[in-house]
């Protein structure tokens, strides 16, 4: 076990090792100056040399990479070009509003995706189920930015039920920093107003991003209730006169969870980098927002931050997936 | 355990359905000394004034500090603020201001002639972007100097026009800080405190910052103190919404009051609803197509004009939406000295003449580079249309700005669309950029090395007004008769507001006016 | 359900036939013959040109004349959705192609030869399932100039690990089968047995793939061109004609609302079916993404 795990960061180290070196080369060979894109077509030519040197733009390819490998074994993630300032201190102000998003989204997909594949499962191959599984296709077949505009401006503009873009009402002041996550610093802060009023800027977003989750679980819940309720003992409890309501959901429920635990690791993972276009319709400041504007005005420094970030996540959840999995599966044993 | 299972998957649902409601039951509008203006906010880096260059962040840095002097409305006219009158010696270098008295900064501390002298050396000798726009007029730190308690001397390199005074003199980079402040927050590595400055306050302009979180909001409170009397819009709120669809429906639902960057098709929409007010004014920026002169066949200037003849004006200034001044000079309307002449229209029998006598009647190639984002791929589309009915035949390239910028810096384009915004509200910016060789920006990089460059030195050190718009006049003649550009208007800068928002109006040069002057009904 | 058996090497048409007995995947098979003929007859089915302007006839609204009316520029609204249907098939096929090209082979290697062959280039394969997707194909898309041709090889770049995995998988159960120890026993080299018989193998699991993968190329691509890393106007693709549509969302609903109805029935029309496969095969056989 401990020398599965040790292999496994390894591995992973050295993936994420690889990911560095591509995305810096990728990132450098694009011919093309980072410091001109940002200062327009009309700063004089030596305000741009200028600040070429102060950012060491003008010096080999290679040079900057060690350069840039040696700030971050100080775990320093090197400064933005467009943001001035560091890159962590970048990501730690983003990074929270984006996990909050995904977490949402997450908890929408996980539970609503659970009681449509349950629904789904027992009716099978009914009209319940045809209905069921078509619409949740049809939510799938949505692209996310155009369900957001939709969703905004039926529930926001039209029926004026759910508030507009942001995490909060303007007016509503934001609860001190603590964890950087809205809704636990309004928590932290005792915070009620707050609380209620980011809960709400939150629905839309969430269930906007989640839709492809819920999706994904419901087809898995059915799927793997399906396998469940073939089994020899779920005939036995059906047997022995249990209510079918019990039997569903204590018997078969439990047993067809473990694929369903697995994947959530997965699905959160590409929920954290998948929000990039709801974080634009919805005016949320997270990390999608942050990576696609540090990609476009070719911000080195915070791309590679971003990268790092996202594939380090992926890499953990990964495991902690397999582990998971391990722990929940007895079957299953690592050498 | 079993109802609790599926209790709770309702408990979930019910949750986010509650949480929604109470939401909208709380949701206030909003109070009429508060503004709340929706855009594009992450443009910005540092509201240090030393240092801001973006659209939001110059516009932010006007709000919270003063400078000595400033603008009218218009852009026209130099007017006090800080300074309170001035004198200038006669050949026109040396500016003494007078300080107005009994004005404090926003921490309670005067502000006098040293912290002038302070502020202005401080952003020469920090250098960072804007810094330029001093330097290139006022050769060394020293040259701005305390004489007194409440007197300030400015030398400059060369004659100033008053304009051209205040285009250096009036712009954020040259805003007054509270020296105390500052030097409280140096550190040994940052001894400007330019770290501190980028998101703190230390200024004397009716507005504090209150807060600025990055991609989310810039937050502004009245300060009573103020030498104007305090403002009437108690807090401001400038807010960021990336998607220009959802702004426009907040600013239709009344959540927000202003909103500053839609798209040219949104503002055309709003016009004429109700409820709702579009402010258009004339923006100090000139849209061109410019022809390398390197390039052979635009060597010749009967070709260069062949291609002004080609244009379709018109279409071009629809696909703007007809939110495009159709000015075809260098000088955008509106400015000092501009020049109403428009003789360009749309004439192919003309345009064809034009290349037969420059010996091209069988037409030529060129390429077209052109950055992405609409609409500049319309225009491309179209101009390719146009040239193809005289025969010239255009292959259009989008490229990102950075490759585009490379490329045209280098002087390997062929013909390029793009635009120049005034630096400073003075047509000695636009005259050099566009007619100076020497001054390596537009006229070099399209290789058009023109003896009126002589005409833009005269010009910028004529210190009688009539005269100098007389010189300004005859460069942009020459530049319409000659020069390698072909020029399709200058765009309109429009702001959307609800209409009880009163005093608050479109820029020529910021994207708005100045908070102070502004109100709600 | 569970009683069908995960055959090693699926017959597709098999599998088709059996899916299609399910009247979702039937109605899914339908939409794709419908794009596939509307992205074939385009030139002959569409009432204008896709990339005319007619400022005079702007915005008007779904009629007689223009079926789902006219765009900001007034150009016809069906056309365009008509002629899309070929940017998007040709981004969904030539993406599935070159990821498949990509990882197929490696996958195919790495599963026949095993041993240190097997851990380099299942360890490549892992560094690029580390990468964020999205993030990689926008910067590839960056780097390369926002062309749809660019967009189809960032999305490739980005997705091939997943078909390199799934070739190698399939590619392990072949080489222990018997048939390909008869062909070693003759003396057949390496590569004829991997193009002979591994190779015809791996093809079916791959389509299966491939098609189930289609709607996510599809919208990922869409949403590239929705913030501007993908097709440039005036290109008549979906997502773009989205983007430009959205500024009049309240006024002229129909510029964005049809290119977005397009995307999703043909995205639909491809889960449809790639769910009747599903069904079909076992339901543990797949994992998300």
């Amino acid at each position: 076990m401990w020398a599965y795990l040790t292999r496994r960061l390894l591995l992973s180290s050295l993936a994420i090792f690889g990911v560095l070196v591509i995305t810096f080369f990728l990132s450098h060979v694009i011919p093309g100056d980072p410091i001109a894109a940002i200062l327009g077509p009309q700063a004089p030519d030596h305000v741009i040399e200028d600040l070429r040197r102060r950012w060491g733009l003008d010096r080999p390819i290679p040079e900057q990479f060690v350069r840039y490998l040696g700030l971050l074994a100080r775990g320093d993630l090197g400064r933005s070009i467009a943001t001035n300032r560091p890159v962590l201190d970048d990501l730690r102000e983003f990074f929270p509003a984006t996990v909050e998003l995904a977490t949402a989204a997450i908890l929408v997909g996980v539970t609503l995706g659970m009681a449509v594949g349950i629904v789904s499962a027992v009716a099978r191959g009914r009209w319940v189920d045809h209905l069921v599984r078509f619409v949740s296709l049809i939510g799938l077949s949505m692209p996310v930015f155009w369900l957001g505009l939709i969703a905004l401006l039926v529930f926001y503009f039209w029926a004026g039920l759910l508030p507009g873009p942001g995490q909060l009402d303007i007016l509503i002041s934001r609860p001190p920093r603590v964890t950087g996550l809205i809704l636990v610093d309004s928590l932290l802060a005792g915070d009620g107003a707050a609380l209620r009023n980011a809960l709400a800027h939150m629905v839309l977003p969430a269930l906007v991003l989640g839709s492809h989750t819920l999706v994904g679980i419901a087809r898995i819940t059915r799927a793997s209730m399906l396998d469940v309720l073939g089994q020899e003992y779920i005939k036995a409890a059906r047997a022995k006169g249990l209510a079918e309501r019990t039997v569903i959901l204590r018997h078969a429920l439990k047993n067809a969870l473990l694929p369903i635990v697995t994947v959530i690791g997965i699905y959160y993972g590409s929920l954290l980098e998948g929000a990039v276009l709801t974080e634009t319709v919805f005016a949320w400041p997270g990390l999608g927002r942050y990576a696609t504007s540090a990609i476009l005005s070719q911000d080195f420094a915070a791309v590679m931050g971003v990268t790092l970030l996202i594939a380090l996540i992926f890499s953990l959840a990964n495991l902690v997936v397999d582990l998971l999995y391990a722990a929940l599966n007895p079957r299953i044993r690592y050498e | 355990m079993t109802a609790g299972r599926r209790g709770l998957l309702w408990v979930g649902l019910l949750a986010l359905v509650l949480g929604a409601a109470a939401g909208v039951a709380g949701a206030p509008r909003v109070p009429n000394t508060v503004l709340v203006m929706g855009g594009v906010i992450s443009d910005a880096v540092s509201l240090d004034p030393a240092q801001a260059f973006e659209f939001t962040s110059v516009w932010a840095a006007a709000q919270i500090y003063d400078t000595l002097v400033d603008f009218n409305r218009e852009f026209n006219r130099v007017v006090p603020e800080l300074a309170e009158s001035w004198t200038v010696s006669p050949d026109g270098r040396t500016y003494t201001f007078r300080l107005r008295r009994g004005v404090r900064f926003h921490s309670g501390n005067p502000v006098d002639a040293r912290a002038v002298e302070f502020s202005l050396q401080r952003a020469m000798k920090l250098n960072l972007t804007p810094a330029f726009i001093l330097t290139s007029f006022i050769a060394r730190p020293e040259d701005v100097a305390a004489v007194g308690a409440d007197t300030v001397r400015v030398t400059f390199k060369q004659t100033m026009p008053e304009i051209l005074m205040g285009s250096v003199l009036a712009n954020p980079v040259s805003s007054v800080v509270d020296p105390a402040l500052v030097q409280r927050n140096a550190t040994p590595t940052d001894p400007w405190a330019n770290q501190w400055l980028s998101f703190n306050d230390a200024g004397s302009g009716p507005y504090k910052l209150r807060a600025w979180s990055k991609n989310v909001k810039i937050e502004f409170e009245a300060f009573d103190g103020y030498w104007r009397g305090a403002p009437r819009l108690r807090r401001v709120f400038y807010q960021e919404m990336p998607e220009p669809a959802a702004a426009m429906l907040a600013l239709q639902r009344g959540d927000i009051d202003v909103a500053t960057d839609l798209l040219p098709a949104q503002y055309k929409q709003l016009q004429g609803q109700p409820g709702i007010e579009v402010k258009t004014s004339p923006q100090f920026t000139v849209n061109y197509l410019a022809m390398n002169v390197g390039y052979e066949p635009f060597g010749k200037k009967e070709v260069r004009n062949a291609i002004k003849w080609a244009l379709d004006y018109d279409a071009l200034r629809r696909i703007f939406e007809d939110a495009l001044d159709p000015s075809q000079t260098i000088v955008p309307p509106g400015m000092f000295a501009h020049l109403a002449e428009r003789p360009y229209r749309r004439d192919v029998a003309r345009a064809r003449a034009l290349l037969r006598e420059a010996g091209y009647e069988r037409g030529f190639r060129a390429e077209l580079i052109v950055p992405v984002g609409p609409p500049l791929p319309d225009v491309a589309a179209k101009i390719k249309e146009d040239l193809a009915a005289v025969g010239i035949e255009v292959e259009v390239r989008q490229l990102r700005s950075a490759d585009l910028l490379g490329i045209y810096r280098a002087q390997r384009h062929q013909l390029v669309i793009q635009r120049w915004g005034a630096d400073y509200p003075d047509p000695d910016n636009l005259a050099r950029a566009f007619a100076s060789f020497d001054a390596r920006q537009l006229a070099w990089r399209n290789q058009w090395d023109h003896p009126v460059k002589r005409t833009v030195e005269q010009a910028v050190a004529e210190l009688n007004r009539s005269r100098r718009e007389a010189l300004y006049h005859e460069i942009q003649r020459v530049v319409l008769e000659e020069g390698p550009y072909a020029i399709y208007g200058s765009p309109l800068e429009q702001n959307a507001m609800r209409s009880n928002v009163k005093g608050l109006a479109a820029s020529p040069l910021f994207a708005l006016t100045d908070l102070i002057d502004a109100w709600k009904e | 359900m569970s009683s069908v058996a995960i055959p090693v090497r699926p017959r597709p048409a098999g599998l088709t036939a059996r899916a299609l007995q399910n009247p979702l995947s039937l109605a899914g098979v339908i939409l794709i013959g419908l794009l596939v003929a509307a992205a074939a007859l385009a030139p002959y089915l569409a009432p204008a040109d896709p990339y005319q302007t007619d400022v005079g006839r702007r915005l008007q609204p779904p009629g007689p004349g223009h079926l789902l009316g006219t765009d900001q520029l007034g150009r016809d609204i069906l056309t365009r959705i008509l002629y899309g249907t070929r940017i998007s098939l040709r981004i969904a096929v030539l993406t599935a192609v070159i990821a498949t090209g990509i990882g197929a082979p490696l996958g195919i290697v790495s599963g026949y030869f095993r041993g240190r062959t097997d851990d380099l280039l299942m360890r490549l394969t892992d560094m690029f399932m580390a990468f964020p997707r999205l993030i990689l194909a926008m910067a590839i898309a960056a780097a390369l100039k926002p062309t749809l041709e660019n967009v189809v090889i960032a999305i490739a770049l980005a997705s091939w690990p997943a078909y390199a995995r799934l070739s190698r998988s399939v590619t392990l159960g072949i080489r222990e089968e018997v048939y390909i120890e008869a062909a070693r026993a003759v003396g057949a080299s390496s590569l004829r047995i991997l193009a002979r018989h591994v190779f015809p193998g791996v093809v079916g699991p791959l389509v299966i793939q491939v098609s189930l993968d289609m709607g996510g190329i599809i919208l990922t691509a869409a949403g590239l061109s929705f913030i501007g890393f993908g097709a440039q106007p005036p290109s008549p693709e979906w997502g773009l004609m989205i983007a430009e549509g959205r500024s009049y969302i309240t006024d002229a609903w129909w510029l964005s609302t049809f290119p977005g109805l397009a995307i999703s029935l043909v995205v639909l029309g491809f889960n449809l079916l790639g769910d009747g496969i599903r069904d079909v095969l076992d339901p543990r056989l797949r994992r998300p993404r």
